[in-house]
Order: structure tokens, then C-alpha cells, then sequence
């Protein structure tokens, strides 16, 4: 009897030591960016991995190359110019695919396809529907939600 | 005294299993205990918001009681205005308060917002993309709504109240409650979940170690059962075994090697422990694979031969006794270039059965065995009744 309610016991550490609630760790704020950049990457580029460069630092402090995103030094290399406000940008790189992080800098230039930019917690995500048709870039349908007219 | 010892040994460990058990279900229990406590907490912090909510939306009323959108668009002073009252209700529990309205084309945007970090702050007419369903749902039903947020990590509570005037919806004023409450219970019990966290990996580590006792244990009692020299159970092997034998399933046999001391006078004793070695293997071999052989004292050996059938007759087993006897006596043993010839005599109980115990039955295997060696010895003798 002793025997057998030993061996349960011990079952029943363990199943306890595992059945625990698991405390995986979340995504940082880090990789959800990155993993935006490269969904947004990805929509207006057809690319495998689409070359990225990455104006504001502050925006994203450790650029990791994931999610089939590969980050430049050089903005001209890049299909993909991510920057604070359009005045930052060399102007070899205007003509480029080009994502602002602030309301105020999309709100204020004409040449920035969209935003990407973090208001009240959430990510905010914005295309300018004019840019996208003067760039010929046809969205996929998930993506019609955060077309701004 | 024994039974009392052995009862609180029980008591102990009824008690260490139920506490280990309860520790465990504790632990398990504790993140649905937060959550609940949480929602409790939730269901007093909505009413209190639903409250500030009905001012704010009195409040704006007062300033432009129809066409809120055209009010706002057409005054920029009135934007401010009701920007800066709305920054009012912004304190450590509510952490944003804002008003969206949807546009002709379907889209949600702001009309007002409160907030007073520019960063943070949603400019007029500024698009503004919903995560959950409840704005949609708040424009359809013009009713309060409010959900938990699960994609953003520092709002616990979204509260939508509808701004209707002349019955018409003007817009949805939106106030984010911070996590700040919810944290606040969370840090309250949290010192109690690691407490109970680490009593629990300490019963754990307990019932490691007890593991841990056990192998050493029957390692330990392991080698204290066998006999070194011959790989045969000793004596302690029969004492254990005596506490739960059936004696209607053995038959008793007492086996010693005859002149052994002049063996060991003649060859030593190096020789005399490599016969006994033999003499071992060679009743192993002789007997069956169910029977057990220990070695009982120097030269003196116990069979304890199983009697797997009720009615196996005593013959087969008597028979079995002289083919070990006699298989001994013929086969002489070869230690380096010596030829020794060895016997054995052999005291027989084959009513173990009706012994009352099983020493008794060894008892009697003795006495057999002294009238084998008294009756010229190399034979076996077998108990009458």
C-alpha cells in the first residue's frame, strides 16, 4: 500500500512540476517591429528578402535581419527607406519606397507611401492611397484596412 | 512500541502527500484566483468609469450639443478646449481618453483626444485602426461597451461610450484604463505565489532525494542478501524471505559437503572457498531455475525447492534431492591440477507444508541432515511426517 501510494506521489510531482503554467517569454516590442517592417516590406515589394534601410534609430534600436528582411547601411541599396521625417532622407533615396515614424512627418509630406508608428500602446499602420497608386503598388486585400484616402 | 512508531510513520507520510498535494493544487489554482480577483476588481473600476464617462460625454455636449464633427472641424479653439478637459479625466487609472468618429467611407478617425504626451496624442481627423470588434459594435448598437485588451501590453480595460445627440451618433468617446490596478493585485499576491512556488520545488527536491534513498537502499540491501564468495543468498535473503513465504509452495532441503575441514586442512583455503564456488554452481545446476539456493552457514547450504502444484507428488521432489546428492558424489572437482572428490549429505522436509513456520521445516531439514551424516554420510535423508 505504502509502495503504491509512494509511486503516485512521485507521478503526481511530476505531473505537477510539469502540468505548471509554462511562463514563455514574449515577443519584445523589438521583433514585433521587425516582424511589421516585414509584413509591410513584403506588400509593396516582390521580393524574397527585401533590403531595408533604417533611418530612424530610435524607431528600432537593434535591427535584426529576420522575416526575410535584410537591414542596409546604405539607403540607395535599399527597396525599402524607413526614416523620422522625409528631410532625413538623401535624395538619391526619395524615390524609394519610403515609411515614416510619426503622424506629423506622414501628415506633412507628400512623398512617404505610409507610417508605421506607435500611438496609445497599439501600432498604427497607414498607406497613402495616392502614393500607392503613383508607385503602381497594389496591396494585398489584409492590407486595404489601413489605406488612408 | 513498533506499532506506534510505524503508525506515526504513516501519519507522516499521509500527511507529507496531502501537504504536497494541497501546496500543489494551490500553486495550480493561483493564476485563476489573480484573474478572478482581477475580474472582481474589473467589474468596480468599469461602473467607476462608466461614471467619468457620462460626465465627459455631459461635458462635451455643452460645447457642441449637435454636428460634433463639423463644431470641431470648423473651430480649432473648441478642438483645444475639449482636448484639455478631456486631459482632465487622465490619472493613474484611466490612461487615455479620446473620441473617434467613422467617416463617410467606412474608416474609424479622431475627433478629440486627451492626451498629453504629442506623441501619444491623435491628431483630428487622424485614421485610427481598431484592433478588437468592439468599435464596430459600439456604432451598431449605440450602446457602452468594453473589453479586455489582449494585443496591448500595458492597457488592461478599452470603455467605448457612445456620444449621441438629436439621435444621431456623433461619435465614441474611448477611455483606456492603464494596467496599473490589475498589476497592483498581481504585485499584492505575487511574494504568496513564489512563496508556494518554492515550498513546492523544496517538496519536490524532498521527493528527489527520497528517490535518491530508495536506489541506495536497494542497492544496499542488494548486497547485503548475497554472499560474496558464492553469488547465493545468505542468510538475511531467508530472514526476509521468511516474513512472507508460503510454506504449502516450498519443500525444505539442507545440503552439507561432507569432510570439508579436511579439504581445507589438505589444500588450503584458497582451494577449499573454490569448491565451495563449485559445489554452488554445481546444485544451481542440478536443481530447478524456480528453486532457491542460499548459502546457510560454511559448508552448509538450504534448498528451498518450489512446489508449484498442491498435489505435485513428494516423489518428484525426492527424486530431484538424490540426483543433486549423487551428481556431486560422481563428478569429481578440478581446482588447477588437483582431482577432489566431494560429497554431500542432504536432510529432506517434504511436508513444509504442514510445518507451522518455516523455520520449523528448516528445524527438521537438520535433523535429517545429522542422521545423513550419522548414517555414513554422501546420502540423503528424507523426514518421515
Amino acid at each position: 500500500m505504502r509502495k503504491i501510494a509512494a509511486v503516485l506521489l512521485i507521478l503526481l510531482s511530476f505531473s505537477l512540476f510539469f502540468s505548471m503554467p509554462s511562463r514563455s517569454a514574449n515577443l519584445t516590442l523589438c521583433d514585433i517591429k521587425i516582424a511589421l517592417i516585414s509584413k509591410i516590406a513584403h506588400a509593396i515589394v516582390e521580393k524574397k528578402v527585401v533590403n531595408v534601410y533604417l533611418g530612424d534609430k530610435q524607431f528600432l534600436k537593434k535591427p535584426k535581419d529576420e522575416f526575410s528582411i535584410r537591414f542596409v547601411k546604405n539607403c540607395e541599396n535599399a527597396q525599402l527607406v524607413i526614416a523620422r521625417n522625409i528631410q532625413s532622407i538623401k535624395k538619391a533615396c526619395k524615390k524609394k519606397f519610403i515609411f515614416v515614424t510619426t503622424y506629423n512627418a506622414y501628415k506633412n509630406s507628400g512623398f512617404a507611401i505610409g507610417a508605421l508608428f506607435w500611438q496609445k500602446g497599439r501600432p498604427e499602420l497607414l498607406f497613402r492611397e495616392k502614393n500607392l497608386k503613383k508607385m503602381h503598388v497594389d496591396l494585398p486585400k489584409s492590407f486595404k484596412k489601413y489605406i488612408d484616402y | 512500541m513498533s506499532n506506534r512508531i510505524l503508525f506515526l510513520e504513516k501519519l507522516f507520510f499521509a500527511l507529507f502527500a496531502l501537504l504536497f498535494v494541497s501546496i500543489g493544487f494551490i500553486y495550480l489554482k493561483f493564476d485563476q484566483t489573480i484573474e478572478a480577483t482581477s475580474k472582481n476588481i474589473a467589474g468596480i473600476e468599469v461602473s467607476d468609469t462608466k461614471r467619468v464617462a457620462d460626465t465627459i460625454d455631459k461635458n462635451i455636449r455643452l460645447y457642441a450639443s449637435k454636428n460634433l464633427y463639423d463644431r470641431l472641424k470648423n473651430s480649432p479653439t473648441l478642438r483645444r478646449r475639449l482636448n484639455k478637459i478631456l486631459s482632465l479625466y487622465i490619472n493613474k487609472n484611466i490612461k487615455y481618453v479620446y473620441v473617434i468618429y467613422k467617416d463617410r467611407m467606412g474608416s474609424f478617425r479622431y475627433l478629440l483626444d486627451g492626451s498629453k504626451n504629442p506623441k501619444e496624442r491623435g491628431v483630428f481627423k487622424q485614421k485610427f485602426i481598431p484592433i478588437s470588434s468592439i468599435w464596430s459594435k459600439c456604432f451598431k448598437t449605440e450602446k457602452d461597451v468594453f473589453a479586455k485588451q489582449r494585443t496591448i501590453s500595458t492597457l488592461w480595460i478599452t470603455y467605448l461610450h457612445p456620444i449621441i445627440a438629436d439621435s444621431k451618433m456623433q461619435g465614441v468617446l474611448a477611455l483606456d484604463m492603464s494596467l496599473n490596478a490589475y498589476e497592483s493585485i498581481k504585485c499584492a499576491l505575487n511574494p504568496l505565489r513564489n512563496y508556494i512556488a518554492y515550498l513546492l520545488f523544496f517538496e519536490v527536491f524532498v521527493i528527489l532525494i527520497i528517490i535518491l534513498q530508495i536506489i541506495l537502499f536497494v542497492q544496499e540491501r542488494r548486497v547485503a542478501r548475497v554472499d560474496p564468495l558464492t553469488r547465493l543468498y545468505n542468510r538475511n535473503y531467508l530472514k526476509d524471505k521468511a516474513k512472507n513465504i508460503d510454506l504449502n509452495h516450498i519443500y525444505v532441503a539442507m545440503i552439507d559437503i561432507d569432510f570439508f575441514k579436511k579439504v581445507n586442512d589438505t589444500y588450503g583455503h584458497d582451494v577449499g572457498d573454490i569448491v565451495l564456488r563449485i559445489i554452488a554452481k554445481k546444485i544451481i545446476a542440478y536443481t530447478r531455475g524456480e528453486d532457491i539456493l542460499i548459502r546457510y552457514g560454511g559448508e552448509e547450504f538450504i534448498v528451498l525447492f518450489s512446489r508449484t502444484q498442491k498435489n505435485q507428488s513428494d516423489e518428484s521432489i525426492i527424486s530431484i534431492a538424490k540426483r543433486v546428492q549423487e551428481q556431486i558424489s560422481k563428478d569429481p572437482i578440478r581446482v588447477r591440477d588437483l582431482r577432489i572428490t566431494v560429497t554431500v549429505s542432504m536432510g529432506l522436509d517434504p511436508f513444509t507444508y504442514k510445518r507451522s513456520s518455516l523455520a520449523e521445516s528448516i528445524s527438521i531439514a537438520d535433523e535429517m541432515l545429522y542422521l545423513a551424516k550419522h548414517n555414513g554420510r554422501n546420502r540423503v535423508e528424507i523426514a518421515k511426517s
